[in-house]
């Protein structure tokens, strides 16, 4: 298994999102008017007229709603290496009209309705994210060869 | 019956052509028009797809045929679903009185394209800010991802799937130029090699260059030509309430297209219903998106369209022929306007090999993420 190497843009776009995982948190966008996340941002777009977006804190709790294992390096400048990957796409407790895109820790079988939480971790030179089943216990004690009980 | 085709004409797909976007589009052009006796200079009107072509703008394809007085050109909705809805586009300008004679075509060169067919994708903003760093990129891998939702709401097996291109591979062979002829079976499918769980390179649509064209005019004029006029019975719009940026992640209504909502008014505006359908040329960039759209168009109910094809519905001799050129899985990659091309090949019984017996009426789709049209068309009986 492998960690996709395509590191996110450093944009006005991209950044509130990863401005928050670099400080282990999941933010997302919320309207102040209605209190609607909206997902994806629409650039320079406030939700409700008058209102605006305030990037807001959620704890990265949620249930993978479908996922694929990608074998096939289709990111641009990848190869055969950096594959395979699980991508998920997770309901999240704290905005349940959100799918967000994610990626399964390595050494995880993905099965729809399995409750995750997000990790924090540094990849290369910056912060990034990974959702792993919730009581299957530490990465680390699986990856030195504990069972999947 | 207020319009119909009357003439279509393509260039042989290839895997390269080398020739730019443009030639390739003229030469389907001209060969339309030349397949309904009519002159370029009697073109006033260009209906065409308005986001994915690049490189055959609709002011060079008309100076290149001589239209002398363009005085309709429109572009609309994304992909098979721009092309398809062109047609509608079409019927509107001629109806209004708009313009009497509207081309529509389409051409692509993937095999120059930068980054290839998953270019339009690298580019979006969104997908590069929330997908791309968590390796989701790519459209078998957003099929694939609604293949492992469908496995899980109402089940699906490699059979089934299988049964999908193993039908177009069929008809493709009845083809002559398609560019997938090798016969295959199942036992072929499931040999093919895992590119996005579930989904095999087999899922996927070739990735070729190629053009396709077609000629509407009014049809009281179309009588008089040089073919037999297909009508346009009724075609149908819609959309799902998200950003083409979104469609593949936050569709609330993640295994529906929007085909719902264009078939509906396609049937509505035909008066027709889906069993009044002979032939289907559904929009087939992956195995997903026929199964989809065959349970969205009322052909099968949801959650039955894997069933429904595994049963022998689609493929040669079932109760709706699918596809009947072999479609973008297996003749060429010619993004909807192919099907286009098909529907009224068989209506008109010019199929050889290739025809299906007592074709008198087509639904045509084409898919652009959330946007969808539908297309009935039927001879003129």
């Amino acid at each position: 298994m492998a960690v996709p190497s395509f590191a996110p843009p450093h944009t006005v776009y991209a950044g509130p999102f990863w401005d928050g995982v670099a400080a282990n948190e999941l933010r997302l966008p919320r309207c102040t008017g209605c209190g609607a996340f909206q997902w994806y941002p629409l650039a320079g777009v406030d939700h409700c007229a008058g209102a605006t977006l305030e990037w807001t804190s959620v704890r990265a709790v949620g249930t993978i709603f479908t996922f694929t294992v990608v074998r096939r390096p289709f990111l641009p400048g990848s190869s055969k290496a950096d594959v395979p990957i699980t991508s998920v796409l997770v309901e999240l407790d704290d905005a349940p009209s959100v799918r967000l895109v994610g990626r399964l820790t390595d050494g995880f079988d993905p099965v729809i309705g399995t409750r995750v939480s997000g990790e924090f971790f540094d990849n290369d030179d910056r912060r990034d994210l990974q959702f792993t089943p919730l009581g299957a216990g530490e990465k680390s004690s699986r990856l030195n060869g504990g069972s999947d009980g | 019956m207020s319009v119909a085709i009357v003439g279509v004409g393509e260039v042989e797909p290839a895997w390269k052509h080398d020739r730019p976007v443009l030639g390739l589009v003229v030469d389907a052009v001209r060969r339309a028009l030349d397949d309904a006796g009519l002159d370029g200079s009697e073109v006033d009107g260009i209906a065409i797809e308005g986001e994915t072509m690049h490189g055959a703008r609709a002011d060079e394809v008309a100076v290149a045929i001589g239209a002398r007085d363009r005085r309709f050109s429109v572009q609309t909705s994304v992909a098979g679903a721009g092309v398809v809805a062109a047609l509608q586009m079409a019927e509107l300008a001629i109806d209004a009185g708009l313009a009497d004679v509207v081309v529509s075509y389409y051409g692509i060169s993937l095999s120059t394209q930068v980054g290839g067919p998953y270019n339009v994708h690298a580019e979006d903003p969104a997908k590069a800010a929330f997908e791309m760093p968590f390796g989701f990129f790519g459209q078998p891998v957003y099929f694939a991802a609604l293949a492992q939702r469908y496995a899980h709401e109402y089940g699906l097996t490699a059979e089934q799937l299988g049964s999908v291109p193993i039908a177009a591979r069929a008809f493709a062979r009845r083809t002559p130029g398609a560019l997938a002829q090798e016969a295959l079976d199942l036992d072929g499918y499931l040999a093919d090699r895992l590119v996005s769980d579930p989904l095999r390179r087999l899922d996927c649509c070739l990735i070729n260059d190629a053009a396709a064209a077609f000629v509407i005019t009014g049809t009281e004029r179309a009588r008089d030509l040089r073919r037999p006029p297909v009508l346009v019975a009724g075609t149908g719009f819609g959309t799902k309430p998200v950003t083409e940026a979104g469609y593949f992640t936050q569709n609330p209504q993640y295994l529906e297209m929007a085909s719902v909502e264009s078939g509906r008014r396609a049937f509505a505006a035909a008066g027709l219903t889906p069993a009044d359908v002979d032939i289907a040329e559904i929009y087939d960039c992956f195995t997903m998106s026929v199964i989809l759209q065959l349970e969205d168009l009322g052909f099968a109910a949801k959650g039955e369209g894997a069933a429904f094809c595994a049963a022998g519905s689609i493929g040669p001799g079932g109760r709706l022929p699918t596809n009947t050129h072999g479609g973008l899985l297996s003749q060429s990659y010619t993004v909807g306007a192919g099907h286009v091309v098909e529907a009224v090949r068989q209506l008109r019984g010019e199929r050889g090999d290739g025809q299906i017996e007592g074709a008198e009426v087509a639904v045509v789709t084409g898919l652009g993420a959330m946007d969808h049209a539908t297309a009935l068309l039927t001879k003129d009986r």
